[in-house]
């Protein structure tokens, strides 16, 4: 749990609801990941099924080298945008099916 | 942790030192420090979005799947990909949105309205009524 200044008695309990959230958006996007990774296989795109299997890998990676070295209510920045940016790439292998089953 | 000659609650030197190299500058830049349970909810906040986007493309590969083996797949297909593109889209607005909420906190200025969450909910709106017609121009004769 993040150092946090002056919220040791915090009833919200706001950081470890932070990383409770932290959590469950991890463990969502890794697993949006293989779902398309799984769907693209079923498709007959190895293509796009290969790059979003490396790509749930890589967003658990990153997700846990940013959980690891951010600190809380400092700066979250990178690791929001990496969620981000995880969510835009999955966007794109998405359409990516969606266009090869409107195209076929 | 005790509050320092400046005021700023909660927030020690060695952090302050640590701080001052934050990116992005457009939020970190100015203002101040605001009280750290508000910069914890606009994160959170920030992570339900990203998780909203995330179930909207989750929702679109889904429909691809249910595209491949139903009648009427190139309809299915095509509100897959409005899916992905508004997943895409509310991801960016959970980036965005954080960056003007932080940047009104450490300003003191209003937070932004919430129009992102009108657009959600038509697009969200537009996408069932998509798929009631689909059902029921199946169910016809």
């Amino acid at each position: 749990m993040r150092d946090v200044g002056g919220l040791d008695d915090d009833p919200g309990a706001q950081p470890q609801r932070t990383a409770l959230a932290w959590n469950r958006t991890v463990l969502a996007v890794v697993l949006g990941a293989l779902v398309a990774a799984l769907t693209a296989e079923r498709q007959h795109l190895p293509g796009v099924a290969g790059i979003a299997g490396l790509a749930a890998l890589g967003l658990l990676l990153v997700a846990l080298r940013d959980l690891r070295t951010w600190e809380a209510a400092t700066n979250p920045w990178p690791a929001i945008l990496h969620a981000g940016i995880a969510v835009l790439v999955l966007a794109a292998l998405g359409l990516t099916i969606a266009v090869d089953g409107v195209l076929a | 942790m005790s509050p320092d000659e400046t005021g700023e609650p909660g927030v020690s030197t060695r952090a302050r030192e640590r701080s001052a190299h934050r990116r992005p500058r457009s939020v970190y830049g100015v203002g101040r420090e605001p009280d750290p349970r508000f910069s914890l909810a606009n994160e959170r906040t920030a992570l339900a979005w990203v998780r909203t986007g995330l179930a909207l493309v989750a929702g679109g590969v889904a429909l691809t799947t249910v595209a491949t083996f139903a009648e009427g797949g190139l309809l299915l297909n095509v509100i897959a990909a409005l899916a992905c593109l508004a997943g895409g889209g509310v991801a960016v607005r959970a980036l965005l949105g954080w960056r003007r909420a932080e940047r009104a906190m450490r300003l003191a200025e209003p937070l932004p309205a919430p129009t992102g969450l009108l657009v959600l909910v038509v697009a969200v709106a537009l996408v069932a009524v998509a798929l009631t017609g689909y059902v029921v121009v199946q169910a016809l004769p």
